[in-house]
């Protein structure tokens, strides 16, 4: 199997619509998707298949798209770009134009987790780093309360209650997922009747 | 003899005649007599008859929904008029009462993509008069705050985002708190005193002395204590909107209280 080499209006379309689809995914987070309340990390389900057929520099270019588009519409200023470029250089650096065998659907699942543990990771950090007790001043109560207490944010105790159970779910909805989606993904922008000419 | 003769049927006819009254009186007296009872099972057979005959012309459940409508219609009316009437008993003894500004409905659009943004983004936004700031409620009570508006949607912070602060009180003590969001499902009360005397089951509402929502807006109700936590004793507190499950939130359009100040 072989991706598409020359970028097609097809791919490219496909490419777009997908993307934007998965962002409304995330976005509208179904209810029937999720797990203990988290849903599936869609941006890593649909980067997975893309940087796995189109190599590191493009996945670098899808990844850092929708990762900002997605930071641009979540509050506070954590962004999913870095983990994704990541996944995108990690995943695209062994394929680029040459043949790709279609993972199986066990791999698939196991990177996708791993891809969705990863971005987690890299925003449970930034918003660890960026919260800052600090800033409590501007928060009600400030006067009354130690700053500890009126302190907002991501701290060791929000991370432990509930970062890390999110984290997890996540990682999990988006493996059981993983070999459906990427697979169809995978399909899409490298037909497997190509790959049966040139492999 | 001829006389007696002609008399005596003549006599005998008045006494039959007199006879014929008394029984059709008796006749009238004693149907009447029977007719009130039997009246009575007849009138029951007859009806218990047509209650089986007319029964699946009666009224259906859509009728029932009609009048519940109209009842419900009329307990709003009679809510609306002793809020009024609350609120000028307020005045009359000098409380301090919160003016309840005008209130927009608006869809909800998107929901948190991760667990890390405790967020919805509604489908109305600074076109619709929607400011950053306000207070955003569902049925039930407070679920967060406008935190960004664009020209068509505004995104509420929810109370269980962990950046998320709000001064609350506890309506059977009076002992004030700060709702702080943990990023899981149910935020915690962290209280100002040391022995807030809470029990779970308490009611938890937005306090008057809050410069960033209008005060008396419920909250949630608390489940349970932890009196062990340093500085001051923690609840753990059910939201009473159901935040996950709602589509339609209505945004307060009144500025915080620190504003309008």
């Amino acid at each position: 199997m072989r991706p598409a080499t020359a970028w097609s209006p097809s791919v490219l379309i496909g490419a777009g619509a997908t993307g934007l689809a998965v962002l409304l995914l995330s976005l509208s987070s179904p209810g029937w998707l999720r797990l203990g309340g988290v849903g599936p990390n869609w941006l890593v389900l649909w980067l997975l298949p893309w940087s796995l057929s189109q190599g590191t520099r493009v996945g670098l270019i899808g990844a850092c798209i929708l990762g900002f588009a997605l930071e641009t519409m979540t509050i506070g200023s954590a962004t999913p770009l870095y983990g994704l470029a990541l996944l995108a250089w990690f995943w695209g650096r062994r394929t680029g134009y040459r043949h790709l065998s279609f993972p199986s659907p066990a791999a698939m699942a196991v990177q996708a987790s791993f891809g969705s543990l990863l971005v987690d990771v890299t925003l449970m950090l930034q918003l660890r780093l960026l919260a800052d007790p600090r800033a409590s001043h501007l928060q009600p109560g400030s006067g009354i309360l130690s700053s500890d207490v009126a302190a907002a944010g991501w701290f060791g105790r929000e991370i432990t209650t509930a970062g890390l159970h999110g984290t997890m779910a996540a990682a999990l909805v988006t493996g059981f997922l993983a070999p459906l989606v990427g697979t169809l993904l995978l399909r899409l922008w490298c037909p497997p009747d190509r790959s049966h000419h040139h492999g | 003899m001829v006389r007696l003769r002609k008399e005596f049927p003549q006599s005998t006819r008045r006494a039959r005649q007199q006879r014929r009254r008394l029984l059709g009186l008796g006749a009238i007296v004693l149907s009447l007599a029977v007719a009130s009872p039997m009246r009575q099972v007849i009138g029951g057979a007859l009806m218990e008859a047509y209650a089986v005959l007319s029964r699946p012309f009666w009224p259906g459940p859509s009728q029932l929904k009609w009048v519940r409508q109209a009842e419900e219609a009329a307990n709003m009316e009679r809510l609306i008029l002793l809020e009024k009437e609350n609120q000028r008993l307020k005045e009359l003894i000098g409380l301090p009462s919160v003016p309840r500004g005008n209130s927009l409905k608006a869809p909800v659009i998107a929901r948190s993509p991760a667990v890390w943004w405790r967020q919805l983004t509604l489908g109305r936004g600074s076109r619709h008069g929607i400011r950053v700031g306000y207070a955003v409620v569902a049925p039930g009570g407070l679920i967060g705050r406008i935190t960004a508006v664009t020209a068509n949607t505004a995104q509420v912070t929810l109370v269980t985002d962990p950046t998320s602060r709000i001064g609350v009180l506890v309506t059977r003590t009076n002992h004030h708190g700060l709702l702080s969001g943990l990023g899981s499902g149910r935020p915690v009360l962290r209280f100002f005193t040391e022995n807030p005397r809470t029990i779970p089951g308490d009611v938890v509402v937005t306090s008057s002395a809050s410069t960033l929502v209008p005060g008396g807006i419920p909250v949630g109700v608390v489940q349970n204590v932890d009196r062990n936590r340093a500085p001051a004793p923690e609840a753990v507190v059910q939201t009473s909107a159901p935040i996950d499950a709602i589509a339609w939130a209505d945004v307060l359009l009144q500025d915080p209280p620190e504003l309008a100040q």
